[in-house]
């Protein structure tokens, strides 16, 4: 929990120097935000699901499994 | 912006996994699904820093800049500049390609062009916060400095048979 707070701060902190940057160079503010916003989309489009499948993978496959067929 | 055929298949494949596994117990896909939702939330931070990273160095250094900068660079240090800078960059390979061939014409050398792709796929220095975070340091630290090493080989062994 403590470090999850932690995150959401570095975040925070990267979010402001963002928009500070985006202020202190206007000329690029376009095409930062338009390769932001689509590689935002990319991400989202994908994340969910591959965390879904790790919540499922978690939950119905047991550890034994995992190692007979990919451990040592 | 077009989706991939990799994010359909992908998300389908979910779906039906989704269905089948409601189908059999749905205590434990509401379990899997909070445990989706919890890592989720865990991740969002890197996943989000990385966003704007990304989007910040592709409006700084426009196609005409990284190709100036690595046209210039001849002999080993321009392939090991070359390959720093992919393993620096975030590109997608679809948007790579084009790139690096823009390069070539620009009078980069085949070596040069090849460390950068091959650095660039293979060794990810943005993203190294999040594969810390999912693989563990160790992990990440040796993926990436060998992929590194074999990069530039492999640049090198391209360069010989194409120079």
């Amino acid at each position: 929990m403590k470090k999850l707070i932690r995150n959401y701060l570095c975040l925070s902190i990267v979010i402001a120097i963002f928009i500070v940057l985006l202020f202190i160079f206007p000329q690029n503010k376009e095409s930062i935000i338009e390769n932001s916003v689509n590689y935002f989309f990319e991400m989202a489009l994908i994340l969910p699901a591959v965390m879904i499948l790790m919540g499922l993978f978690n939950v119905w496959i047991s550890e034994k499994t995992v190692a007979n067929y990919l451990g040592k | 912006m077009d989706i991939s055929i990799t994010v359909i298949v992908i998300n389908l494949f979910v779906l039906l996994s989704l269905a089948i596994s409601l189908f059999k117990s749905k205590e434990k896909t509401i379990l899997s699904l909070k445990n989706a939702l919890k890592s989720l939330v865990g991740i969002m931070p890197y996943v989000i820093i990385i966003v704007l990273g990304i989007g910040l160095i592709q409006g700084f250094l426009s196609r005409e800049i990284i190709s100036g900068f690595l046209g210039e660079g001849s002999g080993f240090s321009g392939v090991f500049l070359a390959g720093l800078l992919g393993a620096i960059l975030y590109i997608p390979a679809i948007v790579s390609f084009p790139l690096t061939a823009s390069l070539i014409e620009n009078g980069a050398s085949i070596m040069v062009a090849a460390a950068f792709i091959i650095t660039l796929t293979m060794v990810g220095l943005v993203t190294l916060p999040l594969e810390i975070k999912e693989l563990g340091k160790k992990f990440a630290i040796l993926r990436n400095l060998f992929s590194f090493i074999i990069a530039l080989i492999i640049a090198i062994i391209i360069g010989v048979f194409l120079g």
